[in-house]
């Protein structure tokens, strides 16, 4: 053994042996003995067992507060009320300051049934140091253990008049406010300790955020915080709670008016209103939204983001106008401000990708709201030449631009613009897919059969693609009548090529000319069918009525029928507010057709019709 | 010549009789399948009430096609069916003739059961809303089938005597707000809950919850002592029970009601009070998620059981002479899908010798499904939370029914509330 190794163990080994009788000792007294034993017996739930050990040990040594308290521990187990109230006096007469005894008794009080006597001893604990905040601690939280939670309060109350603090415990006494559910007296206690504290806002949302889940909780913190906004004005944190609580009941138009105040309020030059806008753009409330986007940009010029802003006012008043009839109003082109404020946006920012989306909008309303493909045309095939480096909108441009000349019976420069998009097969991706799946259609209204098939097999391969479904269909079609039905696959084809051009009067020309002229071919109930939608297209609802019944009654085998027989009981209800015949139509639809993928929207319409509470 | 079996099944002369009845369509009825042809089996107990509620008597033909129903060829029954989507045959007054025939064919074990009023049904529910559903709600909801709910204050008041039906919600009946202390104390739910509750008691003139909670159980008792129906599921099944055995000791710890349970609580309950189980241990960690060992397997080691062996069978009784069992195990399926709950099963050995057990877990003392008689009325307990939602957590949103139309496992819930429809028939000779 070295040397160094002998003088680091023989300290430790003199020590050990030195230390072995006075552990010996230890083991072998009497009082830790039975302490151990006491303890053991309260460890199994023996207590009557520990309480006599105990008892012993305390009356051998009856100023040991570890022993006192352990007797009443076991006392309370085996609620001996009356002993454990003794052995608590026993110590306040050895310790007549503790506090913390004095509130223990008045609980005890309690579990003994005796309210009075309980507050009695909770006062007389508050009154032996009644200038101390630690005091009303102690003793409310000896009220929160009784569940005394209106005692508390009160106590926590009294503190704050005594000490002249009057937001002491605000967070304690909110608190117990909401489990107590009262709510306007929780929420006025965060906002006390909101103005004492602005940073804790993140907190105060979350604790009220605990009741703001039921409509009693919400209203009564909005109408609380309301009140506490018109008279502190100035409060920045007491606004954006109010916005929060408005924001959290949905109501956008209240938000609205808490962010303008705070952008003025905090000199936040137009961020806060941005921030509500998006938020409300995002919730789809345009009419907020568009409120919101209009004051940042007349106010704040200067504002950072101005061009997003500016493009987030156009989608506002777009969908504004899509949910809104803006012709209503004399004077007011449609979607009139949306078209001004895209356009300003390509002037003011000329060449840049925001630019590019603008008018990929404008030329979307142009062609999907105004009916006007011809302007729609134009804007695109600007897109397409000169916003070449942004793809996402050269895409969109192309697309868009490739159905427009379909419908304008340009064919060849349809193709043309298509096949810049869709590439070769295998597509990939949606928008190829999508501009593929066009080609396909239009080499089927050319009856250009084998291109349009090679297309449609192509984008087969991708089963789960959003195309697939459509491809199979027109698959379908061309493959059962090619052969045996050219003739009226021919003209269905020529009538949807009409209708993608919004021909509806030609297109109703040539279906009406093919079912008169071959009734009864494999079509029939196709040539139908698009009547009936023309028509309704047309708002000739009689017209439209008499397309699908002519499926209805005299085409028994039609794979149609039952879709055909929806249609009419929605016209029933909805254009000739029939609701008889819209809800026998409605119940022969499930009588003959228990199966079709319409049942259960039939049945909820007959429901609906019939005022059942569903 | 046999004695006339006057305590089950209607005559073949009134069967006879019926299919004239007036406003029927050629004496003809619409059969309402409930074997695999039926697209809706739930919806299809809707239009049996429904029919009751229009004073059209409604016949069950218990094991014809797994508990099919028979009602008169009203044109408005058929049009109903199909609003409904549940499937019907329409039959002849002879084929009707020829299927009563073939169900009272001594050798059949089948039988018919005359429904002839739509019971009142009450579902004992607290006002609050907290953070899971319930089963038998979804059910009625879904079957559309009308309820009332009630809770302490009205039971307390005695407004059983107006439901024939009583449902108990997800409840803990012991006051100790179900077990959910160590998990969720201090989520709002909770403590709201625990707050209205000691508030209940204080106004109905209890000091404790769990005192105010053995007073409801106790009324529950008359009213199926005085003829009541009680379904009950889940961790309201065993909690009910344990607070009537401990009417009058205190088992809650201090979380619960502020301050510890009586010493020795165990060795003081009572099990004669009890209508099913007996002889069981409570679980005295007031942290467990646990009430006693009735519970298999205990809510905190679900672990022991495989979702996919874990299935339940139900027992076949004989339809002519145990028309009660008969009618709460119709179903298209013996054997059904387990799903666990706060009460997953009921330990065999715990469970009094005059239960009847409806469907257990073969091979296991693990039993589902259980029906008693107390006084003149009778109870059901069924294990488990949710049928079609095999591990239902607290805030999992609820059950979509549409999607399960021919659950097997909520097929035995509508049973029982189809069950007190029945015509009381009169006792064997």
């Amino acid at each position: 053994m070295s040397k160094k190794l002998f003088n680091l163990l023989f300290p430790l080994f003199v020590g050990t042996v030195l230390l072995l009788p006075l552990r010996a000792a230890g083991q072998g007294n009497p009082a830790d003995i039975r302490t151990r034993l006491a303890q053991s017996y309260e460890k199994s739930g023996d207590y009557e067992s520990a309480l006599r050990v105990w008892s012993e040990l305390f009356t051998a040594d009856s100023g040991n507060f570890t022993l006192l308290e352990s007797l009443k521990r076991c006392h309370l187990k085996l609620k001996h009320h009356d002993e454990v109230i003794s052995l608590i006096e026993y110590g306040l007469r050895l310790n007549p300051g503790d506090i913390g005894s004095r509130a223990q008794l008045g609980n005890v009080w309690l579990l003994k049934g005796d309210e009075k006597k309980a507050g009695e001893a909770w006062e007389r604990a508050i009154s032996l140091a009644p200038g101390e905040e630690t005091t009303y601690r102690i003793v409310g939280s000896a009220m929160i253990q009784a569940r005394q939670f209106a005692r508390a309060v009160a106590t926590y109350q009294d503190a704050r008049k005594v000490l002249g603090k009057p937001t002491l415990f605000a967070s304690d006494i909110a608190y117990l406010y909401a489990i107590m559910q009262k709510y306007p007296e929780s929420t006025t206690e965060y906002l006390t300790l909101l103005r004492e504290t602005p940073t804790q806002l993140n907190y105060i949302q979350s604790r009220i955020a605990s009741f703001t889940g039921s409509e009693e909780g919400l209203s009564a913190a909005t109408t609380v915080v309301g009140q506490a906004v018109k008279t502190e004005t100035r409060n920045v944190g007491f606004r954006r709670l109010l916005a929060w609580l408005f924001l959290e009941a949905k109501n956008f138009e209240s938000a609205y008016g808490v962010y303008r105040e705070l952008d003025a309020l905090t000199g936040a030059a137009g961020k806060e209103l941005f921030a509500f806008g998006v938020r409300a753009l995002n919730e789809k409330s345009y009419a907020a939204a568009s409120r919101a986007f209009s004051e940042l940009i007349d106010r704040h010029p200067n504002f950072g983001e101005m061009h997003r802003a500016r493009y987030s006012l156009a989608r506002s008043l777009e969908e504004l106008d899509s949910t809104v009839s803006s012709g209503e109003e004399p004077g007011v082109k449609p979607f009139g401000r949306a078209i001004g404020m895209y356009n300003r946006i390509v002037f003011d920012y000329p060449n840049t990708e925001i630019a590019g989306q603008a008018l990929l909008r404008i030329a979307d309303i142009q062609k999907n709201k105004l009916d006007n493909p011809g302007a729609a045309r134009d804007i695109l095939e600007k897109v397409s030449t000169e916003y070449k480096i942004f793809l996402p909108v050269v895409t969109g441009a192309r697309l868009s631009l490739g159905e427009i000349y379909i419908g304008l019976d340009d064919l060849d420069r349809a193709a043309r613009v298509l096949q810049e998009v869709a590439g070769r097969p295998p597509y990939g991706g949606p928008d190829r897919e999508l501009a593929a799946l066009r080609l396909a259609e239009l080499n089927f209204y050319r009856q250009m059969y084998t291109p349009a098939m090679k297309i449609l097999a192509d984008l087969m391969e991708n089963p789960v693609s959003d195309v697939t479904n459509d491809a199979i269909s027109l698959q379908l079609l061309i493959n059962e009548n090619e052969k045996d039905n050219a003739e009226a696959l021919a003209r269905y084809a020529e009538a949807r090529l009409l209708r993608a051009g919004r021909r509806y009067a030609d297109a109703l020309s040539v279906l009406n000319d093919e079912l008169a002229s071959r009734p009864g071919n494999a079509l029939s109930d196709k040539l139908a069918f698009m009547k009936g939608e023309i028509s309704l297209v047309l708002k000739m609802p009689d017209d439209a009525l008499a397309g699908f019944a002519f499926i209805v009654d005299s085409l028994p085998e039609s794979l149609l029928r039952d879709r055909a027989m929806f249609n009419m009981a929605s016209i029933y209800e909805l254009q000739k507010a029939d609701r008889v015949n819209a809800i026998k139509t409605y119940e022969l639809l499930l009588e003959k057709y228990p199966n079709s993928i319409h049942a259960n929207a039939a049945r909820k319409r007959i429901r609906i019709l019939r005022g059942d509470n569903i | 010549m046999k004695p006339v079996r006057a305590a089950t099944g209607i005559s073949l002369c009134a069967l006879a009789l019926s299919l004239l009845v007036p406003g029927a369509a050629s004496g003809g009825k619409f059969l309402i399948p409930m074997d695999l042809k039926q697209s809706n089996h739930l919806k299809a107990y809707g239009i049996a009430y429904w029919a009751l509620t229009r004073n059209i008597e409604v016949d069950w033909l218990l094991n014809y096609r797994s508990g099919s129903f028979l009602i008169d060829g009203l044109d408005n029954v058929s049009a109903e069916c199909r609003v409904r989507g549940v499937a019907y045959d329409e039959i002849s007054g002879a084929e009707a003739a020829r299927i009563y025939a073939e169900i009272q064919a001594e050798d059949n074990n089948m039988d018919v059961v005359r429904l002839e009023k739509a019971p009142r049904i009450a579902v004992y529910v607290p006002p609050n809303t907290l953070p899971w559903d319930d089963a038998v709600t979804l059910a009625m909801e879904y079957a559309e089938i009308p309820y009332d709910k009630i809770w302490d204050d009205e039971v307390l008041r005695d407004s059983l005597v107006h439901y024939d039906w009583l449902h108990l919600h997800h409840e803990d009946f012991t006051g100790q707000y179900g077990k959910f202390y160590a998990s969720f104390a201090t989520q709002p739910w909770y403590t709201e809950q625990q707050v209205m509750y000691e508030q209940k008691a204080k106004t109905n003139g209890f000091r404790k919850v769990s005192e105010m909670k053995a007073a409801v159980a106790r009324k529950i008792r008359n009213y199926i002592g005085a003829g009541g129906f009680m379904f009950a599921m889940c961790s309201a099944t065993d909690t009910y029970d344990i607070a009537l055995a401990a009417e009058g000791v205190d088992i809650c710890d201090y979380m619960y009601d502020g301050d510890p349970p009586d010493p020795g609580f165990q060795g003081k309950l009572d099990y004669g009070k009890t209508l099913a189980f007996t002889d069981f241990t409570l679980e005295s960690n007031p942290l467990r998620y646990e009430y006693s060992d009735i519970d298999f397997p205990p809510s905190d080691m679900v672990q022991l059981l495989n979702p996919e062996t874990d299935y339940f069978t139900l027992f076949e009784f004989s339809a002519k002479y145990d028309p009660v069992p008969t009618m709460l195990t119709q179903d298209h399926a013996s054997i059904i899908r387990g799903f666990l709950g706060q009460t997953t099963s009921f330990k065999k050995p715990l469970i009094k010798k005059t239960i009847t057990i409806l469907a257990e877990k073969e091979g296991t003392d693990e039993v589902r499904y259980i029906h008693g008689n107390f006084g003149r009325g009778t109870f059901t307990f069924y294990a488990g939370h949710d049928p079609e939602d095999y591990q239902h957590q607290v805030g999992d949103p609820p059950t979509d029914l549409s999607l399960h139309k021919n659950s097997p496992g909520y097929r035995l819930i509508l049973n029982n509330i189809l069950f007190p429809a029945a015509k009381k028939k009169q006792q064997k000779t």
